[in-house]
């Protein structure tokens, strides 16, 4: 338990100098990058994780978080502070809605209803031309300078600060994701991914929970889309892919579902992965798709879990 | 006038999609494979017609055979490589490994094919024929035709011979078919061979309508689960009839609301159906999962 407390600290710290010690603008990209696939990473485990529900139209909430923020910005000038709130209501509205309709149903058709709602709201990117722009996408969608007064200001187009800005965002994910799973909410959502008509059994609204579930899963994707948003300044409708989607869940069981740090692992590592492969040209993808299939028939319990496991090895094992 | 040949025009696209799903609902309902490749097997069918008559100038129909068995070795492939050392695991677990390769497949084609989209030109003359008012191009007459023979040849494959029995019997109860002798490896490479076939004539049919290029896959793939579970999961006659449904019904949306839609009728329809009749129009079976 001290070791773990310790490990937490380090990587606290880490992430908070981080920026200090490497000026790179590659690295700061990625680790930017990295927070808002942390983002999403912990909204997937959320329901994936603890519900055992599996969703592969998180980008549906993604998407709609980053157009939501973006018109907010480009049309009635609300900064990204409001356009995460906006984003992070109406992601979560959606959700809900979309929960409502698709948790009648369980395994492969939900799977496919949150595939189905993803690429209706793709559609609906490409072809409301008068809202969304369509294929074109959105551009020149701003981040804010805060004035200090006589302290100068911070201009959030600025890497730095707008590395600390996601990680401001993810430390309250992770907090949040910690309080919500060690609460009765969270072992209510346990019980659920355990036996679902042993729940009902003694008690649980299984249909209540998950919704609520999905809902909170969804502000927190819509979050991430806003601030992804703000931070490549662009999007398109290419948001909504489905790609994204299952590059999350590849993250969260690659890393470890179910666990608080498997899906930040996972994130990190599956954020830096492709990267890696760049020696392979043009066969890069082609690759990173064997590595995820190795991961998923060699490591079904997550990397975390094997790291842990080596770890205790010199200790004495149980 | 105009309704009856967005209908006849939806019946031809339909009897493709009908392919593609029963090979889906096959796979699903014999194997309980969720096989998030099947648009790969799709793509892959209309690449090889691309490579052996575009290119290679072979005679269509040969072509289109050569196709069709090229992608059901390359299915065997697969299915003795990932599927059969992953039969225990979880239902998930195959799920991914399926995304995992599919994501594999696009990538390897995009690699041999490059993503330039391309065209395969239709072997019979582009002149449209004329019946009381209505159209057609001789390669729409093909679509439907030999998409309705492969129907019914599967149907009498499953209904008439050993191996379709053998089929059915794994469907309904796994442990005792294969303690009734039946060898359960052997109904499933047949029936991932059967699948994926029935998924490349579905590409070799719509190929030289449609262009081709790497990421067709993706969407034939979603349609398939939309026709799949409007159909319930693991049915054959429900799969023909939502393949048939889904063509028309693309088919009036693209004519009556806009093309850009096209491709969205499909799940809100499914979306309805869920609400409706979430076991799917002609579902019976009681699987949850």
């Amino acid at each position: 338990m001290r070791s773990y407390r310790t490990i937490t600290l380090l990587c606290l710290i880490g992430a908070s100098i981080y920026p200090i010690l490497i000026k790179d603008p590659y690295f700061m990209h990625m680790a930017i990058l990295i927070g808002i696939y942390i983002l999403l990473a912990i909204s997937i485990n959320l329901l994936l994780g603890y519900t055992g529900q599996l969703s592969l139209g998180h980008a549906a909430f993604f998407g709609v978080g980053a157009y939501v923020s973006s018109l907010s910005y480009l049309s009635l000038k609300i900064p990204i502070w409001g356009g995460m709130v906006m984003a992070l209501i109406a992601s979560g509205a959606l959700g809900y809605i979309a929960a409502k309709l698709s948790l009648k149903l369980r395994g492969a058709y939900f799977v496919i209803m949150t595939i189905g709602i993803a690429e209706v709201l793709k559609l609906v990117g490409l072809n409301w031309v008068d809202l969304t722009k369509g294929p074109m996408g959105l551009t020149d969608i701003g981040v804010p300078k805060i004035d200090l007064g006589g302290f100068g200001t911070i201009d959030f187009s600025n890497k730095m600060p707008y590395y600390y800005l996601t990680l401001l965002l993810v430390l309250l994910c992770i907090y949040l994701q910690y309080r919500l799973v060690h609460s009765s909410f969270g072992r209510a959502f346990i019980s659920i991914r355990e036996n679902e008509d042993l729940a009902e059994s003694v008690g649980i609204n299984c249909y209540k929970y998950l919704v609520i579930v999905v809902a909170i899963s969804a502000s927190i994707a819509g979050v991430a889309g806003s601030l992804y948003a703000h931070y490549v300044s662009f999007i398109d409708p290419g948001v909504f892919a489905f790609f994204i989607s299952v590059n999350v869940v590849v993250m969260v069981i690659g890393g470890g579902q179910g666990t608080l740090g498997g899906p930040i692992l996972g994130a990190i590592l599956f954020t830096m992965i492709p990267e890696w492969l760049r020696v392979f040209g043009n066969a890069r993808m082609a690759v990173y798709a064997l590595v995820v299939i190795f991961i998923v028939i060699f490591m079904p319990r997550g990397i975390l879990f094997y790291i842990t496991k080596l770890l205790n090895l010199g200790k004495r094992t149980p | 006038m105009v309704f009856i040949q967005y209908v006849i025009n939806g019946l031809i696209i339909g009897g493709a999609y009908a392919l593609i799903g029963i090979g889906l609902t096959l796979i699903f309902g014999i194997m309980n494979v969720v096989n998030f490749a099947h648009g790969e097997f799709y793509m892959l069918g209309a690449y090889f017609l691309f490579t052996f008559f575009t290119k290679m100038g072979a005679n269509f129909f040969i072509s289109m055979l050569l196709s069709i068995v090229a992608v059901m070795g390359i299915g065997f492939i697969f299915e003795k490589g990932i599927l059969k050392p992953l039969r225990r695991r979880s239902i998930d677990t195959v799920m991914l490994s399926m995304i995992g390769l599919s994501l594999f497949i696009q990538n390897v084609a995009m690699l041999i094919w490059t993503p330039v989209p391309e065209s395969i030109n239709s072997p019979f003359p582009m002149t449209t024929y004329t019946l009381g008012g209505l159209y057609f191009l001789p390669q729409r007459i093909l679509v439907i035709c030999v998409a309705f023979l492969l129907v019914i040849l599967t149907n009498l494959l499953l209904k008439k011979t050993k191996i379709g029995k053998a089929m059915r019997a794994t469907f309904q109860d796994l442990e005792t078919a294969s303690l009734m002798g039946i060898r359960i490896d052997r109904i499933y490479s047949f029936t991932f061979i059967l699948g994926v076939g029935l998924a490349a004539a579905a590409g070799t049919l719509l190929g030289p309508i449609f262009t081709v290029h790497p990421y067709i896959g993706n969407l034939a793939n979603l349609k398939a689960f939309v026709i799949v579970i409007i159909g319930g999961l693991g049915s054959f006659s429900g799969a023909v009839a939502a393949g048939l449904l889904l063509g028309v019904f693309e088919s009036l949306g693209a004519g009556y609301v806009s093309s850009g839609y096209q491709d969205a009728v499909g799940f809100i329809l499914l979306i309805i159906i869920l609400i409706w009749r979430p076991k799917g129009l002609l579902g019976k079976i009681g699987r949850t999962r």
